[in-house]
């Protein structure tokens, strides 16, 4: 008799095909279950079965060579059906099974003790069983440990499962990061491509168009001016880039707040600074951290209407730095300030590069920067971890 | 500071014809008194300098390379120089496009280079970097 289909036929294919073990080569885990169970039972044949569409296939077999059966002469294909341990003591005298072939032929199956395979989602996928040529019974203390053997082999088909799944994902994880090394790499190769072959015909239009300038009448003069200037602009900008892409944390110091803002100070001659209040330490990259410095400064003096006022505070484990100067009039700012190549506002002869700076820097040292207006004061925000800056 | 033989040429060697022209006239506004023979490529630079090598000096004052060339670069042609037994004392720089290029200035300092010069924008900082690292001999 062919063992009809369970009720829940296809979730239980489905969850047994998800645990990816079909049709894959032995393993020692599963090996020892069966020999342990064949010992316990005294059988001598024990199977994994797992009971695919239309066949059963052996995950692990003690006592016969065959990989797998069709699943119509399946004795597990009834085990399944169940949750109880199916037992047949003599298949000759059982008539869903006496004229099954594996019964009339090889392997002669007489007795047959089959604990159901259960998953967490209730699908049972197969059976460990046990198997004989002789007609017998099967002993409780038989049928309890076929019961906890079953459940073993269960744990070890999700361990399994967890490892394959995480292997899977570490390569997964392992492509992606070596494709992400790549373009990185591919990505500075460009940079350092361009900003080069970028800068070498700039160079040479800068140097032309001083030439030039000596020479040229006054009427002519003007828009040689202006081709300089340009180009004088496009040279900031590709150098800015250039900096942009490669900042990079140096090993960091312990520095003073107000010392860095002196540097910066001198190295922007323009910026007026109004007011100078508060201090702390940093363990930074100090030639960043200035350079951060000089951008505010810069940025103040190209677009505020007044002078800047820097205030450092430390709280709990932060070094907060504040850059604020009067604007024209109030503008809307979000974090996009910080993109590169925006530029708050249409005049000036900014590279829009200098809050990216800023904002890069703050990052490299773990911290963040903010800004925003009110009252027609501009602010930017260095919040920057007290401790180790982080690379 | 190096100091330049004054009377012999100053050899530049640069296959971009505009900045050949910056060259020479920076060259002429420093305080370089040396004639300037211009040379449009390396391999120029090897069919000036060869018979030169062989008939065994006298050497130009100074050779300067732009380093990035098409065919023969300034590498190519800092090693030819090297390799010459009249050119083993001859100054030579290397001009880079950056000054920020520190793989090429490596790169020009193990094949003998003894100073390098990145070209600058504006034509007064190129004249003020040649002041600040060469002098003729008094």
């Amino acid at each position: 008799m062919i063992a009809p289909l369970p009720p829940n036929e296809q979730q239980r294919l489905q969850s047994l095909r998800a645990l990816a073990i079909l049709d894959t080569p032995p393993e020692e885990r599963f090996d020892r279950i069966t020999r342990l169970a064949a010992q316990i039972v005294g059988t001598p044949i024990v199977l994994i079965s797992l009971v695919d569409e239309a066949r059963q296939w052996f995950k692990s077999a003690v006592g016969l060579d065959a990989p797998e059966t069709p699943r119509d002469v399946a004795f597990c294909a009834h085990a399944i059906l169940d949750t109880e341990v199916f037992v047949v003591p003599d298949a000759h005298l059982d008539p869903r099974f006496s004229d099954n072939p594996l019964v009339t032929g090889a392997p002669d199956v007489r007795f047959y003790a089959g604990a159901p395979l259960s998953l967490s989602d209730g699908a049972r996928i197969g059976t460990l069983c046990a198997i004989d040529t002789q007609s017998r019974s099967l002993a409780e203390h038989e049928r309890s440990a076929l019961v906890d053997l079953a459940q073993i082999v269960v744990d070890e088909l999700y361990l399994r499962k967890h490892v394959v799944d995480l292997n899977a994902t570490r390569t997964d994880l392992e492509a992606t990061s070596a494709q992400l090394r790549r373009a990185n790499e591919s990505l500075e190769q460009f940079a350092h491509i361009a900003s080069h072959d970028l800068r070498a015909p700039l160079t040479t239009m800068i140097n032309l168009a001083d030439l030039a300038l000596e020479r040229a009448d006054p009427d002519a003069g003007t828009e040689i001016r202006m081709i300089r200037e340009a180009a004088g602009h496009l040279e900031n900008v590709v150098s800015g880039y250039r900096r942009l892409s490669r900042l990079q944390l140096a090993k960091p110091e312990p520095r003073r707040i107000s010392g860095l803002v002196e540097a910066a100070r001198s190295e922007v001659g323009a910026a007026e600074v109004l007011e100078v209040s508060g201090d702390a330490e940093l363990s930074c990259d100090p030639d960043l951290i200035r350079s951060a410095f000089v951008n505010l400064l810069r940025n103040a003096a190209h677009h505020g209407s007044g002078g800047v006022r820097i205030d450092t505070e430390a709280r709990d484990n932060l070094v907060v730095v504040r850059f604020s100067n009067p604007v024209a009039k109030s503008i809307e700012v979000d974090q996009t300030v910080f993109a590169p190549f925006r530029r708050l506002t249409k005049e000036g002869e900014g590279t829009g590069l200098g809050l990216a700076i800023v904002d890069r820097v703050t990052k490299l040292h773990g911290g963040t920067a903010t800004a925003s207006c009110t009252d027609a004061v501009f602010t930017i925000e260095l919040s920057l971890p007290l401790g180790q800056a982080s690379s | 500071m190096i100091l330049i033989e004054p009377g012999l040429d100053i050899v530049v060697v640069d296959d971009n014809a505009a900045d050949l022209l910056i060259t020479e006239i920076v060259l002429k506004r420093s305080h370089l008194t040396n004639p300037v023979a211009l040379l449009d490529s390396g391999e120029g630079a090897v069919a000036y300098l060869g018979p030169m090598a062989a008939r065994g000096g006298p050497p130009p004052a100074l050779v300067m390379i732009d380093v990035n060339m098409y065919g023969m670069t300034g590498f190519d042609v800092l090693r030819f120089i090297r390799r010459q037994e009249a050119f083993q004392e001859l100054p030579v720089v290397a001009i880079l496009t950056s000054s920020d290029a520190e793989s090429d200035k490596q790169s020009s300092m193990e094949l003998g280079a003894n100073a390098f010069l990145a070209k600058k924008s504006g034509v007064a900082a190129f004249v003020e970097m040649i002041n600040a690292n060469f002098k003729n001999r008094e």
